[in-house]
């Protein structure tokens, strides 16, 4: 621990943890009332449909009812539902209502009436014409000849540069190309060949999305929101609603976890369109149900990677390619599928490389962001790829990754060749605490007693195994971040940032950030996050970038604010050449003469040359420092029912400075979890009309507390000289390394080697059998 | 109809439908600490504890509890006097975002109540029925103990 | 629920009696309320709660464990003479039913009423050959649970009827039992459950009861394999046996939660582990 820092790499408690821990209303929907109307939204039950006409008319002669919304009285209007930075790399293909439906759970209309009751009546009386088209579910269908296509719009379009062929139902294709792939296979002592499956799967944040809406004194439209993407939102519910910005203001209050199932429009246009209707407050709060079929999903994958390998262990080639399903609308459809480039092959380093990849639509529930983003598909693949060389040269598998990851100093052509859309940018790596992660982690798990004992004999088998990976710390050039910083007359601190806390702790990461940087403590800065009116513009949370980005728009307000602190102080010392520091909340010189922040703050508030003390300060990256991290998994199969348990899980993870440790290993505990959950138990089931028979937590499995046996994490420090006092990401690594590690465990302990997730009983079974 | 609760040692008596939840009685009447999160008794956001058991408030009828001694987040402790449970969850990181701790802290609450000495896989089965996507459950069963400790110590 | 305009909460069970067989079809029963609470709204006008009608209690007299219907998983855990009745496995059974939440709230009359192919319950009942007391204002029917399974509890317990307790003979109180599920998570429904009561005399099986749910519909004894136990000394070479026999001719039912292919062999491992336990 760096012991350097007074605030920063101190666990210091989460600045809302006992207003949560004491039930207060800071949810959306404690913020709403009996007077906001309850919206519901008529979801289509078809897979893929032209409507022929829609009735709503006796729904909107029902009393109560206010207001009913459908392709036909809305402005038709296409954009992209994606959280993203503008342009958007997702393509332009959605609208607030269409004549024709894509997904069973598609939008079809919304009902606001005074109480749910009437709204569910009213949902009953509309009545809906289809004219019902073939529909395709599986991703590698999508391309064939004679498929039917899912964007026929004539309005649908990319607005950057991307190969979109929806005639195709091709969201976006990406090719990146180094060296010579080709006779490097060819000239190899072996190849490798696997593919694997990583299915459909749900956040499962246990908040559902919700939105309020209401317009405020002005006529101005305010949008309460569980949201990652609040300045997003209200540029694209904007652009939906043919509004100018300045007349739309987005808040962010608590948010009930989100794992990037809330990087997305998901309904606050609707919200926004019926408040502005009917002049009165209006609330849409998804069931669970809906948060299942109609919110967002992880985009399942085939991921094929074949790769070289020399009887001298040199790696001589990559060949990845990605089928990414990105379901009915292509929100994140490119960027997803280039993660599993950008983030999995520079990791250990080759001069040849092919990356590959189809997003493809198809008439299933819509695939967003989640946690991982595309590089939790593709480790799946990659970990696997890398425990069969080790294992063909007779290597540990724990021995050939210290020999052939990216060292510090070292680039990979991906960094340059996939950007998020664009080019991506080059860069070398700074830290990599990958060798200790590996060599600690090893340890705790006991891996030589372990992987060398002999194999059990009886049908409960154990095994060990590890995943190695990387990931990265906000999107270079293209995202930005930033933060006001403005002094009180107690000589506390109100900061006002436009990142966004999903319970992921950034408003006290910021905090101590800020703290640290003015030599005070954290309980002096009064944190505001994420209001469009009040607080700086900031992409929001995903690609990891909170700390990392945010964190050095943080440093920067407050530096600049120390130089006003300084032009005070020298005011009022009126010395030449002093030196002065910053600690305990005042400002000292070499000579002995000190200030209060209190006394700063009174003299420049009230009494001489007076001004706010007070800054604005941006970052944007020019780099994306990878986050390294080693899992090791011990399992034990049951190799008579396939049952396989998680007995104990060990994560390291070099996340630089961890700006607050116990938060540090909670997203690392977190991400864990959801990684062994998404492995063993969570499936998406479709029947062959593309319903989902299991939109519930009864039959939609996550792993709860009495499933746990041991999860361990050891924080390995370096000090990132590009980030905040050091630091890099930590929130999305660590659900990447359950899938292969799991899968490595299961051939270490029994010989077979499990490519489709999730492992569930029967699949086990199936593939112990049929090795015998 | 009426009903009569006792809420947080309030005598409360509350207009209500028939056939209404629960859930929704206690958030119409001002509480927020229970929450909907699945309506189907999976997650247990919506934990009260009534006549000193643990229960799914989303799958109990208002009216047949009347007459009950209802407990939520809000009697437990407040801001600035939090009951050794919260002040523990806080402390040990156990808080993430906050949506699954209203109704996990009443599980711990009646788990204390009945045994001062829990072990692991104690705390882990009473609060098994609790979903939390955060935090892989680590941090809050130390704070469980953490707070059992601070207990059995004395307040 | 929407469309309830009346909530009664009687305070016997002849006052219960008088109210189904006024209201028939209008009313709705609430017991436990786990799967009534998912019920938006219904046809019924009258709700009536039977949970103060004295219904929950562990008695015994002697011939019989007699439970009522109200009695809730927690109970049945809690109870000193049923932890140690037939090796506990009613005690296992209702552990494995829902959370330590929904533990308070689920009833076994509720479980048995509306039975699910995964219903936690039946197998072990099943195995202890237990009885379910059926009354009305009228009759007092008394019927094995086996048979009101196969006849289907909806079909069989008419509108004015309640199910008021399940009777279960002290002659099982030795069994040898055991019970084993296989489930994706711990508070999962289970894929499988098999329930294995023997009575064992110097070694020798006299009796043996072997419950499959979650695989079957409706839950029922595995009858063809009993005899393949009786009168032997159990062995492993006799066990592997009954597990392999012990799929012979079943309708399994057909789930998205797990294939044919793995219920069977799943039958067959946890028939072969139970009756192991057992030895």
């Amino acid at each position: 621990m760096n012991n350097q820092y007074k605030v920063v790499n101190k666990s210091v408690k989460k600045i809302d943890g006992l207003a949560l821990a004491c039930g207060k209303p800071v949810f959306t929907e404690d913020l709403s009332n009996k007077d906001f109307l309850c919206v519901k939204i008529l979801s289509s039950t078809k897979a893929h449909a032209k409507i022929k006409n829609i009735d709503i008319s006796k729904a909107e002669a029902l009393e109560g009812v206010k207001c009913i919304l459908c392709y036909k009285n809305v402005p038709r209007i296409i954009r992209t539902t994606a959280g993203q930075g503008f342009p958007e790399p997702s393509p332009y293909d959605s609208f607030m209502f269409d004549d024709k439906v894509r997904f069973v759970g598609d939008r079809v209309a919304a009902v606001a009436a005074i109480n749910e009751e009437i709204a569910d009546k009213a949902l009953e009386l509309i009545k809906v014409e289809y004219e019902v088209l073939e529909h395709i579910l599986d991703p590698r269908d999508a391309m064939k000849d004679g498929a039917p296509v899912i964007h026929d719009e004539k309005e649908c379009k990319v607005i950057i540069p991307i190969d979109y062929r929806p005639e195709k139902n091709i969201c976006a294709s990406v090719s990146a190309i180094v060296g010579d792939v080709d006779t490097a296979l060819t000239n190899s002592d072996y190849v490798f060949d696997i593919t694997v499956h990583s299915p459909r799967a749900q956040h499962c944040a246990t908040e559902p999305h919700i939105s309020l809406a209401y317009l405020d004194e002005k006529d101005r439209i305010v949008i309460v929101t569980s949201t990652q993407v609040p300045f997003h939102v209200r540029r694209i519910v904007a652009q939906t609603l043919e509004l100018p910005v300045k007349k739309i203001r987005v808040i962010k209050p608590r948010v009930g976890g989100a794992f990037g199932s809330k990087q997305e429009v998901c309904f606050e246009d609707i919200v926004a369109m019926i408040t502005l209707k009917t002049g009165l407050p209006c609330k849409l709060k998804y069931s669970r149900e809906e948060v299942f079929v109609s919110s967002r999903t992880r985009h399942e994958q085939y991921v094929t990677i074949k790769a070289g390998l020399n009887k001298d262990s040199k790696i001589t080639a990559f060949d990845m390619y990605v089928l990414s399903n990105t379901g009915a609308y292509g929100s994140h459809g490119l960027t997803v599928m280039c993660n599993c480039g950008s983030k999995v092959l520079p990791l250990y380093p080759t001069d040849n490389i092919n990356f590959k990849g189809h997003a493809v639509y198809t008439n299933t529930p819509v695939a967003g962001a989640y946690r991982g983003y595309g590089a939790t598909q593709a480790a799946f693949a990659m970990e696997i790829i890398i425990d069969q060389m080790a294992e063909k040269l007779g290597v540990d598998p724990v021995e050939f990754r210290l020999s052939h990851h990216i060292q510090e100093g070292q680039g990979s052509a991906i960094f340059q060749a996939l950007g998020e859309g664009r080019e991506g940018v080059e860069q070398k790596v700074k830290t990599c605490g990958l060798p200790d992660c590996i060599k600690l982690g090893a340890k705790e798990i006991g891996w030589k007693e372990k992987y060398y004992k002999p194999k059990d004999k009886g049908p409960i088998k154990r095994g060990i195994g590890i995943a190695a990976l990387m990931q990265g710390s906000s999107i270079p050039e293209i995202d930005m971040a930033s933060a006001s910083l403005k002094m009180n007359e107690d000589g506390s601190f109100n900061l006002l940032v436009g990142a966004t806390d999903l319970g992921t702790g950034s408003d006290t990461v910021l905090a101590q950030i800020a703290a640290e940087s003015l030599g005070i403590s954290e309980e002096d800065i009064i944190v505001y996050s994420s209001d469009t009116d009040m607080t700086p513009f900031d992409v929001g949370a995903y690609a990891s970038s909170t700390t990392y980005l945010s964190g050095m728009a943080v440093k920067n307000a407050a530096e600049q604010v120390k130089e006003q602190i300084l032009k005070v102080v020298s005011e009022m010392f009126m010395e030449k050449d002093a030196i002065y520091t910053f600690a305990n909340k005042k400002v000292k010189s070499n000579s002995g003469k000190e200030a209060s922040f209190e006394e700063i703050a009174l003299r420049a508030l009230y009494q001489q040359n007076q001004f706010q003390i007070g800054s604005i300060g941006s970052a944007i990256s020019h780099s994306s420092p990878p986050p390294f991290s080693a899992h090791f998994v011990e399992v034990e199969v049951d190799t008579e029912t396939g049952k396989v348990i998680v007995l104990k899980y060990v994560a390291a993870v070099d996340c630089g400075t961890a700006i607050n440790p116990k938060l540090a290993e909670g997203q690392t505990e977190g991400a864990v979890l959801n990684g062994i959950s998404y492995a063993l138990t969570e499936n998406y089931i479709l029947n062959s009309y593309g319903k989902m028979l299991n939109p519930n937590f009864r039959h939609y499995k996550t792993l709860k507390m009495n499933d746990i046996k041991e999860i361990k994490t050891i924080l390995v420090p370096t000090h990132e000289p590009t980030g905040p006092y050091g630091a890099k990401s930590v929130s999305e690594i660590s659900i990447n390394g359950a899938m292969p590690a799991i899968s490595n465990a299961i051939y270490n302990a029994t010989g077979v080697r499990l490519t489709d997730a999730p492992f569930t009983p029967d699949r086990v079974l199936k593939a112990l059998k049929s090795k015998i | 109809m009426q009903v009569n609760l006792n809420i947080n040692n309030q005598n409360k008596t509350i207009e209500i439908e028939p056939g209404e939840i629960l859930l929704d009685t206690l958030r119409n009447s001002g509480l927020h600490g229970p929450k909907r999160a699945c309506s189907t008794g999976d997650c247990g956001a919506c934990t009260v504890i009534i006549n000193g058991e643990a229960v799914n408030s989303c799958l109990i009828f208002t009216a047949s509890v009347d007459g009950a001694k209802i407990l939520t987040v809000e009697g437990l402790g407040t801001v600035s006097n939090p009951h050794p449970l919260q002040k523990a969850f806080v402390e040990e990181g156990a808080v993430q975002c906050g949506y699954c701790i209203p109704g996990m802290l009443m599980s711990a609450k009646v788990l204390l109540d009945k045994n001062n000495n829990p072990s692991e896989e104690e705390i882990k089965t009473a609060l098994g029925g609790h979903l939390c996507r955060c935090t892989g459950y680590v941090k809050q069963i130390k704070a469980v103990m953490k707070a059992a400790l601070q207990l059995k110590g004395g307040r | 629920m929407r469309g309830i305009k009346e909530f009664l909460a009687p305070t016997n069970i002849e006052q219960v009696l008088e109210m189904l067989e006024k209201y028939q079809e209008k009313a709705v029963i609430l017991a436990g309320g786990t799967h009534l609470a998912l019920v938006k709204s219904s046809s019924a006008e009258i709700m009536i709660d039977i949970k103060k009608a004295n219904l929950n209690y562990i008695k015994e007299d002697d011939n019989n464990i007699i439970i009522g219907a109200c009695t809730r998983p927690v109970d049945i855990i809690n109870n000193d003479m049923l932890k140690t009745f037939a090796d506990g496995i009613l005690v296992n059974a209702a552990s494995k039913m829902g959370s330590k939440l929904t533990q308070n709230l689920i009833t076994i009359g509720g479980n048995i009423a509306s039975p699910f192919p995964w219903s936690s319950l039946p197998p072990a009942l099943l195995v202890l050959e237990a009885k379910v007391s059926i009354l009305s204002k009228q009759k007092n029917k008394i019927v094995p649970l086996q048979d009101l399974l196969k006849a289907n509890p909806k079909n069989f317990i008419n509108k004015n009827e309640l199910i008021t307790s399940i009777i279960i003979p002290k002659s099982s109180k030795n069994l040898k039992t055991s019970y084993i599920t296989l489930s994706l998570t711990e508070n999962d429904y289970d894929l499988v459950i098999v329930a294995v009561a023997l009575l064992l005399e110097s070694g020798i099986c006299k009796k043996a009861k072997i419950a499959l749910g979650s695989a079957i519909s409706p839950c029922n004894t595995i009858d063809h394999i009993e005899p393949l136990l009786i009168e032997k000394k159990l062995s492993k070479e006799i066990i592997n046996n009954v597990a392999k026999e012990s799929i012979t001719g079943l309708n399994l039912i057909s789930d998205f939660r797990t294939t044919d292919e793995h219920r069977f062999e799943v039958i067959k491992t946890l028939v072969k582990r139970a009756l192991e336990n057992c030895m």
